[in-house]
C-alpha cells in the first residue's frame, strides 16, 4: 500500500516512511484485507513466518491462512466484532506453507467509514508459537507431576490414617495427627495449582446437572459447624425459603468455591462468628440468580492484597509470594470460578474486623426433565452392605495394602488384580458385586479394561458398577473415565467415606435395578462344591504356624497369574526352553496347593516343550491349567481370608 | 548348627526353611548357583541341601566344587524329583551323601537332617 502513495509524499517522508516500514516488517506480522476478507497484502515479516510468498496469498480468502483447529464459532465472533466496528484481539493458529503451524497474537483494526460495512481489515501480530509451545510444556509438566505427586501422597495419607487406628501414646497421636493436616494442606495445594492451571488453559469444564442448591448448602454447614466449633466460633446458617429446590448447573463447582471460601473463613477467624447466607436473588426468563454471602469476623485482608486478588491476573497473583502464602492463591480460583460461570464476585474486607465475600451465579431453570441424578447427596443413612465382593485392579502394592485394610473395616471382600487383563479374568470367573479399577496400570490401562466390559461381557457382568481411581486429574482424565464406561470416579488421594458412599451408592442403585445378585451368587456356591485345592500337605508341612501358609498362599496368588501368561508368552514365541522351566518349576508348586487336577497337563507341557514334540497340544493344556488355577485362586484365597481373619482377633 | 539350602523356588525354600528353623537350626539360602558356590566356598556349614537345577551353576557342579575343588566333607543332601535316579547316581558318583524326593515329606527330611548333624 505504501507504494501506491509514492507520487504524494516528498522523498524525506518517503525515506522515513521506508524506515518505519523495515521495523515495521522486522517485528509484526502485517495482513491487509478487503471488504470482502480477501487478503490484498502482507509484509515480509508474513513471508518469513508462514513460508508463502505474497503470490499464493493475495487475492486468497484471509480465513484460508487460518488452521481448521480455530474453532469456526472463534472465527465468527471474530468477524461479528470487525464488522461493528470494533477492534478485535486475540490468538489465532494459522498454516504454514509446509502444513506446519504457528500461534499469532493479533490485534485486527476494521477501516471503517460512515456506519457502513468496513472497507479494509488491518491485523497486526507477532508469532507467539515459541510461547504457546512452552505453555504445553508447562502443562503437560504439571500433568506428569500430578501424577507422581498424588501417588506416593495417596500412601502417606492412606496409611497415616491406619497408623492412626493403631493402639498409639499420646504422643505418637499428636505425630499423626500433624502428620495428616500437613498431607491435608498438601493435598489442597496440589488441587489448587491443578485448578489453576486448568482455568489458565481454558480447560475448565462446568456440568449441567439438576441438583439441590440447598442440599448443597446444607451439607457443607455440617462439617463446618464441627469445624467452627473445634475454634469455638459460632457457625450461623441461613437458607431463606426463597431458594430454588433444583437447578441446572455444576453442583461440584458450588461445592468447591464455598469450601474454599468457608475453610478460609474460619482458619482466619479467631474469636466471633462465621455466616454463610443464600437466598434468590432474582430471575431472568430462564434462570435462577442465586446468590451467597460468607462473612467472618476474622483478621481481614490488607486494602493493598485485596486489590491484587481483585484486580490481578492469577499469574501475577502467583508471582506475588504474599498473597500466594496467604489466601490469595484460594480467592483466586474461586473469583475465576464464579465469573467463568458468569457470575460475580465481590469482596470486602477490613483488617481485624471481617471479610464478606458475596457472589451470585445465575443456574438455568432445570426444565420440564424430571430429575435425573444428583452428584452430591446426602447418603449418612444409606444402608450399609455387608459383604460386600469387591474387585481391586491396581498395580501398586502398597495401595492393595491400604484398599484392603479399608474394605475389611467396611466388611466388604476384597480381590484383587494387578492390572487390567487379570482383571477382566477374575470377573469372567467370579461373582462381584462392584469394580474400583486404578486407571494407571501396566499391561492393561483401566480405560481399555472397562470397554472390554461394557461391550464384550456376557448380560450378567456387563452392567457391574464400575468406579475408576485415577491419580491423574488434569484435563480430560474424569471425562475419559466416564466416557470408557465407568459409573463414578475418584481422584487419588481419594478420601475413604467418599469412596465408601459412592461404593454403596452403586451397588445399591444397581441392587433396585437387579435384585439377582443373590442369586447369582448361590448359583456359583453350587458351582463350586467341588474342591480344586486340597492343603493337607501345606498344613503338614505348617505345623500350625499360620504365617507360614499365608505366606505360601498369598505367593501362589501373586506368582500364578505370571506363570500362566509367561506359559502363553514363551508358547507364542517358540521359546520352548524356557516354557519348559516354567512349567518344571510350577509343578511344585501346584503340590503345595495341593491342586492334582492339572498336575498331568503341567507335567506334559513341560516334556513336550522339553523333547519339541507334539507342540499343538499345549495350547489347551495351558488353557486348562489357567482355567482351573482362576477357580483354584478363588478357593486359595477364602482359605487366606480365614487365616488372616483368624489373625486379626 | 547351620544349614545351607540352594534352590530357586521361593516356595520350596519357604517350606525347607520352616521346617529347619522350627528344628532349630540356622539356615542360610543361596537363590541360585553363583550364590551357593560363594556362600561354600566363603564360610563353614554343617550341612548343605542342594537342588540339582539352578541357575547359573547347577547341583552337580557344586558338588563337584565342594568334594574336589575346596576339599570339604560337609554332608551334601541333594534335592531331587522323582524318576531322575541317573542323575541322582551321578550325584553319589561326586560325593553326594544323600537324597530327597520333591515334593519332600517334612518328617523324612528332618529325620535325614538329624542324622548327618549327629553324626558329626
Amino acid at each position: 500500500m505504501i507504494r501506491h502513495l509514492h507520487d504524494y509524499i516528498p522523498v524525506n517522508s518517503l525515506k522515513e516512511l521506508h524506515t518505519y516500514q523495515k521495523i515495521l516488517d522486522n517485528t509484526a506480522i502485517i495482513v491487509l484485507a478487503d471488504s470482502d476478507k480477501h487478503v490484498l497484502y502482507v509484509n515480509q515479516k508474513f513471508c518469513d513466518v508462514s513460508g508463502f510468498s505474497r503470490a499464493q496469498v493475495i487475492g486468497q480468502p484471509i480465513d484460508n491462512l487460518r488452521h481448521e483447529d480455530n474453532t469456526a464459532e472463534k472465527l465468527k465472533d471474530k468477524w461479528q466484532t470487525l464488522e461493528s466496528g470494533e477492534i478485535w484481539k486475540g490468538e489465532l493458529l494459522n498454516k504454514k506453507n509446509n502444513n506446519d503451524t504457528y500461534w499469532e497474537e493479533a490485534v485486527i483494526y476494521p477501516f471503517k467509514e460512515n456506519g457502513a460495512k468496513p472497507y479494509q481489515y488491518l491485523s497486526i501480530g507477532s508469532d507467539i508459537s515459541p510461547f504457546k509451545n512452552a505453555m504445553l510444556i508447562k502443562d503437560q509438566f504439571l500433568a506428569n507431576m500430578s501424577h507422581e505427586l498424588r501417588t506416593p501422597l495417596h500412601s502417606i495419607y492412606s496409611l497415616t490414617h491406619l497408623l492412626e487406628e493403631t493402639t498409639l501414646t499420646n504422643e505418637q497421636n499428636n505425630y499423626v495427627e500433624n502428620i495428616l493436616s500437613a498431607t491435608d494442606i498438601l493435598i489442597r495445594m496440589i488441587e489448587d495449582m491443578l485448578d489453576l492451571n486448568k482455568i489458565e488453559n481454558g480447560q475448565i469444564k462446568f456440568q449441567n446437572k439438576i441438583f439441590n442448591p440447598n442440599l448443597v448448602v446444607n451439607s457443607l454447614s455440617k462439617i463446618f459447624k464441627e469445624k467452627a466449633k473445634e475454634k469455638n466460633l459460632e457457625f450461623k446458617l441461613e437458607c431463606d425459603p426463597s431458594m430454588p429446590e433444583f437447578v441446572l448447573g455444576d453442583p461440584f463447582r458450588l461445592k468447591q468455591i464455598l469450601i474454599h471460601l468457608l475453610e478460609n473463613a474460619v482458619k482466619y477467624t479467631q474469636k466471633g462468628n462465621i455466616e454463610l447466607l443464600c437466598k434468590l436473588a432474582g430471575k431472568a426468563s430462564d434462570s435462577f440468580f442465586l446468590e451467597f454471602y460468607v462473612k467472618d469476623t476474622g483478621i481481614g485482608i490488607a486494602s493493598e492484597n485485596l486489590s491484587i486478588i481483585q484486580e490481578k491476573f492469577i499469574q501475577e497473583v502467583m508471582n506475588d509470594k504474599r498473597v500466594f502464602m496467604g489466601q490469595g492463591l484460594g480467592l483466586s480460583i474461586v473469583k475465576q470460578l464464579i465469573e467463568l460461570q458468569n457470575g460475580e464476585f465481590t469482596i470486602n474486607s477490613k483488617e481485624a474486623e471481617g471479610t464478606q465475600v458475596r457472589f451470585v451465579i445465575p443456574y438455568k431453570f432445570p426444565g420440564g426433565n424430571t430429575v435425573e441424578s444428583q452428584t452430591i447427596v446426602d447418603k449418612t443413612d444409606s444402608k450399609t452392605i455387608n459383604g460386600l465382593k469387591v474387585l481391586i485392579a491396581e498395580d501398586v502394592d502398597i495401595n492393595q495394602l491400604v484398599i484392603k485394610k479399608h474394605m475389611q473395616k467396611f466388611g466388604f471382600i476384597a480381590e484383587f488384580a494387578e492390572n487390567g487383563k487379570i482383571a477382566l479374568e477374575k470377573l469372567k470367573n467370579g461373582s462381584f458385586d462392584i469394580v474400583l479399577m486404578d486407571m494407571q496400570m501396566p499391561v492393561m490401562d483401566g480405560y481399555e479394561a472397562i470397554k472390554i466390559i461394557r461391550t464384550e461381557f456376557p448380560e450378567n457382568i456387563k452392567n457391574i458398577p464400575i468406579i475408576s481411581i485415577t491419580a491423574s486429574v488434569m484435563g480430560e482424565a474424569p471425562h475419559k473415565c466416564f466416557e470408557a464406561g465407568a459409573n463414578d470416579y475418584v481422584p487419588k488421594p481419594y478420601n475413604i467415606s467418599d469412596l465408601r458412599q459412592k461404593m454403596e451408592k452403586w451397588v445399591n442403585e444397581k441392587s433396585s435395578v437387579n435384585n439377582n445378585i443373590q442369586d447369582i451368587m448361590q448359583e456359583n456356591s453350587k458351582k463350586e462344591y467341588e474342591s480344586l485345592i486340597d492343603l493337607e500337605y501345606l498344613n503338614q508341612l505348617s505345623e500350625g504356624d499360620d504365617d507360614f501358609s499365608i505366606s505360601m498362599l498369598s505367593y501362589f496368588l501373586d506368582n500364578t497369574p505370571s506363570v500362566i501368561s509367561e506359559m502363553k508368552q514363551f508358547y507364542e514365541e517358540k521359546d520352548w526352553k524356557n516354557l519348559r522351566n516354567v512349567a518344571h518349576k510350577f509343578k511344585p508348586q501346584l503340590t503345595f496347593m495341593g491342586i492334582k487336577s492339572i498336575f498331568n497337563e503341567v507335567e506334559t507341557i513341560e516334556q513336550n516343550a522339553a523333547s519339541v514334540a507334539n507342540l499343538t497340544d499345549i495350547p489347551s493344556l495351558i488353557d486348562k491349567s489357567e482355567k482351573v488355577c482362576l477357580q483354584a485362586m478363588t478357593e486359595i484365597k477364602h482359605e487366606l481370608e480365614k487365616l488372616l481373619d483368624k489373625n486379626q482377633e | 548348627m547351620k544349614i545351607l539350602v540352594c534352590e530357586d523356588d521361593f516356595m520350596m525354600i519357604k517350606a525347607i526353611e520352616h521346617k529347619l528353623q522350627r528344628e532349630g537350626y540356622e539356615v542360610e539360602v543361596a537363590n541360585d548357583g553363583r550364590v551357593a558356590s560363594d556362600k561354600i566356598r566363603n564360610s563353614d556349614f554343617d550341612l548343605i541341601i542342594t537342588d540339582l537345577l539352578m541357575p547359573f551353576t547347577g547341583g552337580l557342579e557344586l558338588i563337584n566344587m565342594t568334594r574336589n575343588e575346596l576339599n570339604k566333607t560337609t554332608p551334601i543332601i541333594v534335592l531331587s524329583k522323582v524318576g531322575n535316579e541317573e542323575t541322582i547316581i551321578e550325584a553319589f558318583k561326586l560325593g553326594a551323601d544323600d537324597y530327597l524326593t520333591k515334593p519332600f515329606s517334612p518328617n523324612e527330611l528332618s529325620i535325614r537332617v538329624k542324622r548327618f548333624l549327629l553324626k558329626r
